[in-house]
């Protein structure tokens, strides 16, 4: 059963003069409209009587001091929220400078680094890859002299390196006949190998 | 609508530190605040929650006050705001949440009306609010419980008399329809 819109305006004063009695003269003459304007007056006693509900007087008398208790409480939710803030606050920026504190640290030990191995480039021409022990410094294609000053420089190396003496390195060339020469040495080393020793050495030194 | 009178001298003596004159604005307008509340949720705890909720804000917003409008359209449009808000929280809560009926069941049953009859009335009149929007259901209780015109109802909610009216029509018709259907 659809509700008649004018019933509800009609009840409510939103009608004009002219359609108010334009309506009430529809009223007059139609049961089902009537029937429906009891319906509403019906409904509209039932909330009337709903509007002074008598209660308990509980609630009311302690809705005051139930306020002032949880007004207290914010009071001290807000004090420990404030010193949980400015502890979290410091712990961040301790964080923050102790990370960027490290960063810079690190960036300085990393020229030294690098100058401890530009060091340990035997060869002028600083910027080759020293990793390979092999031809790359052309010791096949040495004269003799150039190998005999090569033997020097890489027995000075050994022996400050390994911390060995001139004797036990001696002891060490004489183990194999065939070498004893850097030539030989080289050729019985691979990249490989060659790659690890200068690493450990490098490593060493570092370390 | 309230009795305005003693409510600027109230407001004056709490700036001045009257911690009671609080206490007395509190007295006069509970039940208000509490009805509207009640009326706009339904049920109690919700309407418990929202009136402390209007009670921290009187407290701390009063200073401010500065009699633009009366004391009572004041609370109330904090009361109206408050109610609208809880209720979208709680829509947004409802619909992200897997808590079972149990806990409704509860929360409907815990009430300060004592009366059977008056509660079975108010709960099948609550059940019907419930189920239009609640734009609608606070221009109608406005109008229909606090008996307020709709100048005043414009000055509490901001909106257009125009637009109240249509809202109070609406509300009217989607709650006869739902009777209809509760008889049938």
């Amino acid at each position: 059963m659809k509700m008649n819109i004018k019933i509800i305006l009609y009840l409510d004063g939103q009608l004009t003069g002219e359609e108010r009695t334009a309506f009430e003269k529809e009223l007059s003459e139609s049961k089902y409209l009537k029937e429906q304007l009891i319906r509403v007056k019906n409904f509209n006693t039932g909330v009337s009587e709903l509007k002074n509900i008598t209660v308990g007087d509980d609630y009311f008398v302690q809705m005051i001091p139930k306020f002032r208790n949880k007004k207290a409480q914010k009071r001290k939710l807000r004090f420990f929220s404030g010193i949980t803030y400015s502890v979290s606050t410091a712990t961040a920026v301790l964080i923050v400078m102790l990370f960027v504190t490290n960063k810079n640290i690190k960036n300085d030990i990393q020229p030294v680094q690098n100058n401890m191995v530009s060091e340990r480039i035997v060869n002028n021409e600083t910027n080759q890859d020293a990793g390979s022990l092999s031809d790359q410094f052309g010791f096949l294609n040495m004269n003799q002299e150039e190998i005999a000053s090569s033997d020097n420089l890489l027995n000075s190396m050994l022996i400050r390196e390994l911390d060995l003496t001139p004797q036990s390195l001696n002891d060490i060339s004489q183990i194999d006949n065939n070498s004893g020469d850097i030539q030989t040495i080289l050729q019985g080393v691979n990249d490989k190998e060659a790659d690890a020793i200068y690493n450990q050495i490098l490593h060493k030194k570092i370390l | 609508m309230a009795d305005p009178s003693g409510d600027f001298d109230l407001v004056k003596n709490f700036i001045g530190g009257d911690e009671s004159a609080f206490n007395k604005i509190v007295l006069k307008y509970q039940q208000k605040i509490y009805w509207h509340a009640r009326r706009m949720t339904g049920n109690h705890l919700d309407a418990d929650e929202i009136v402390q909720e209007v009670l921290m804000v009187l407290y701390e917003k009063l200073k401010d006050f500065q009699f633009k409008s009366s004391l009572y359209t004041w609370i109330y449009r904090i009361t109206a705001t408050r109610s609208i808000n809880f209720l979208r929280k709680n829509n947004l809560k409802n619909f992200f949440s897997f808590e079972d009926k149990e806990s409704e069941v509860v929360r409907s049953n815990v009430d300060i009306v004592k009366n059977i009859e008056t509660k079975e009335k108010l709960d099948k009149l609550e059940k019907v609010l419930l189920k239009i929007p609640a734009k609608q259901r606070e221009v109608f209780i406005m109008r229909s419980f606090d008996e307020l015109s709709y100048e005043e109802i414009s000055k509490i909610t901001g909106k257009s008399i125009g637009g109240l009216k249509a809202n109070y029509f609406h509300a009217m018709k989607k709650i006869m329809e739902h009777m209809n259907e509760n008889e049938h």
